[in-house]
């Protein structure tokens, strides 16, 4: 293999970085497989961008992350249903201790993505950045707006959640 | 007056300093409603949390075995060379890049594609310029099922014999000569000194599978270009000597092999507009099989670059291609002359985007293949920078 200093620091940043925006695109998305694939073009982004972001790159990781996230969310849409039906049918299908737990996972996760895809952008991907760990100096650089401002930000995109999620869960 | 929920959220969430947050806390012993927000906004977090928590319980995320996945990818861009650090290697400029990187933007599989055709030469004497219709490789680096699939033949087809060596930083000429084992020419016109790499170039050779190439072409919708039978299973080395790399003016640190592209306001590129590479090395080596048609391959080459089949036939009998550097440039990206430099012929190309003007002087003489690349309108400076090129023994 062909050395290359930045490959040896692109990898620690890769380290470091991707559990956490692993997880914010498995908030979004709900699905491990499309959750890797998405945070590997996220990196991916960052390696051909490098030299543009210089400064604060780790911002603009997490930012590109949850753009990418929200946007496979929306379009995750139309094939949800079909998905849900799917994941139902194979749970019946194949043995599984809890068949019950199961189903009621697989629907609570579809709830979230539900309710994630009817919130402002800004607000889903807030909640996203923030439950995978993010502290609120490193949401500020990610959503570019002030870190006093990030507590207000947090409280209103929370009571919209739960109204949205409270709504959903409604026959 | 009460806190606000800014203040609260942030004590909730341990983001407030030790001062504000010691008041916040004084504040809320004694005041019930406060207090009572407090309560329902963690209430709130907590259950917003476990609901988001269960979509976010997944597999374990792995970063080791995802990096796997993701580092082929990298290795492919990575920019390795020293003198790749002035052009970032894209398809409108990577016949530039080709010349002022020549050892090293071989490590980009889309160049060896290139260089895999248009290095049928075995000893560089000459230099010249094919103007290339530039959309037809636009058209194919943007299809990334066909990139793919060259850099999967590329990959399979290629056997590297040696890896090029990291780049060595030289005090003087006499040592980069020492180092390089070729008299390094410097010119004599700076009155200051150059930052010196030098880099030991790679080796490799190409299996040529005639089917997968011929599949790629059709892919790709050349379908009129057939590869000869003949080509199937032969193998073709290439090795490319040990390169110098002179740095004048305020360039970026060599040794860190950054890309730089010239083209992003207020990036590296643009900043060091006063920073000049003059890149030197011997003629690469390339040995084919003796019954190997290298004017058959280089036809074809040159109808993919654009040209017509008799339009490739008649440029075709006009090169040497066991002596000629051919360098193709595109056609409507950059324009060319002939210049007499150094006591031969050479050619200055020049690129001249409104944001950020290239240019690249490039001449062999005596076996030895010279670059002077820069960024501006005006090339003069490489051009006085040639004519006073001389041995520093």
């Amino acid at each position: 293999m062909l050395d290359d200093p930045r490959l040896d620091a692109f990898e620690d940043l890769f380290i470091r970085h991707y559990p956490r925006v692993y997880a914010v695109l498995c908030r979004l998305v709900g699905r491990p497989d499309e959750a890797e694939d998405l945070a590997l073009e996220a990196f991916w982004r960052l390696w051909r961008h490098h030299d543009d972001v210089e400064k604060n790159g780790e911002a603009w990781l997490y930012r590109v992350a949850a753009n990418l996230g929200y946007n496979a969310l929306r379009a995750g849409r139309r094939r949800e249903n079909y998905e849900l039906q799917a994941g139902k049918q194979a749970l019946e299908e194949s043995p599984i201790d809890d068949p019950p737990a199961a189903f009621d996972r697989l629907e609570q996760i579809e709830r979230v993505r539900s309710t994630l895809r009817r919130m402002a952008p800004r607000q889903a991907q807030l909640l996203a950045l923030r439950h995978a760990g993010l502290s609120y100096k490193e949401l500020a650089g990610a959503l570019g707006v002030a870190p006093n401002s990030i507590g207000t930000l947090l409280a209103r995109a929370e009571a919209e959640f739960e109204t949205l999620f409270l709504i959903d869960g409604q026959p | 007056m009460h806190l606000n929920d800014e203040t609260i959220r942030a004590l909730l969430d341990h983001e407030l300093d030790p001062n504000r947050a010691a008041e916040a806390g004084g504040h809320l012993e004694g005041c019930e409603s406060c207090g009572a927000r407090l309560n329902e906004m963690r209430a709130r977090s907590l259950r917003v949390a476990a609901a988001l928590s269960v979509a976010g319980e997944t597999m374990d995320a792995s970063p080791e075995s995802a990096y796997a996945r993701l580092r082929p990818r990298l290795v492919q861009t990575s920019p390795t060379r020293v003198s790749s650090w002035i052009w970032r290697a894209r398809t409108a400029w990577a016949p530039v890049a080709i010349v002022v990187v020549l050892a090293a933007a071989l490590s980009q599989p889309s160049v060896r594609a290139w260089a895999g055709e248009f290095l049928g030469l075995f000893r560089v004497q000459h230099v010249t310029v094919l103007p290339v219709d530039i959309t037809r490789f636009t058209a194919f680096s943007d299809n990334t099922l066909l990139t793919n699939q060259l850099s999967q033949l590329l990959s399979s087809s290629l056997e590297m014999t040696r890896e090029a060596g990291d780049p060595k930083v030289a005090d003087d000429a006499g040592q980069a000569s020492q180092m390089a084992g070729f008299d390094v020419r410097l010119p004599s016109n700076r009155t200051d000194s150059p930052a010196l790499l030098v880099q030991a170039g790679e080796a490799f050779n190409i299996r040529i599978d005639r089917a997968r190439g011929q599949e790629l072409l059709d892919a790709a919708g050349y379908t009129d270009l057939q590869l000869p039978l003949s080509i199937d299973g032969a193998t073709i080395s290439i090795d490319i000597p040990t390169g110098v790399t002179a740095g004048y003016g305020d360039c970026p640190a060599l040794e860190d092999a950054q890309t730089v592209d010239p083209d992003t306001a207020g990036s590296p590129g643009r900043r060091f507009i006063d920073c000049i590479l003059l890149v030197q090395m011997p003629s690469p080596t390339v040995s084919t099989p003796p019954d190997l048609d290298i004017e058959q391959l280089a036809e074809i080459g040159l109808q993919f670059s654009g040209m017509t089949a008799d339009q490739a036939h008649l440029y075709s009998q006009t090169v040497d291609w066991t002596s000629t550097l051919v360098i193709p440039v595109p056609r409507n990206g950059a324009s060319y002359r002939e210049v007499d430099v150094d006591g031969v012929t050479g050619y200055l190309i020049q690129r001249p985007t409104d944001d950020a003007p290239q240019y690249l002087l490039i001449w062999v003489k005596d076996g030895i293949i010279y670059a002077i690349g820069g960024l501006g309108n005006s090339a003069d400076q490489a051009l006085d920078m040639a004519a006073s090129m001389r041995y520093f023994r």
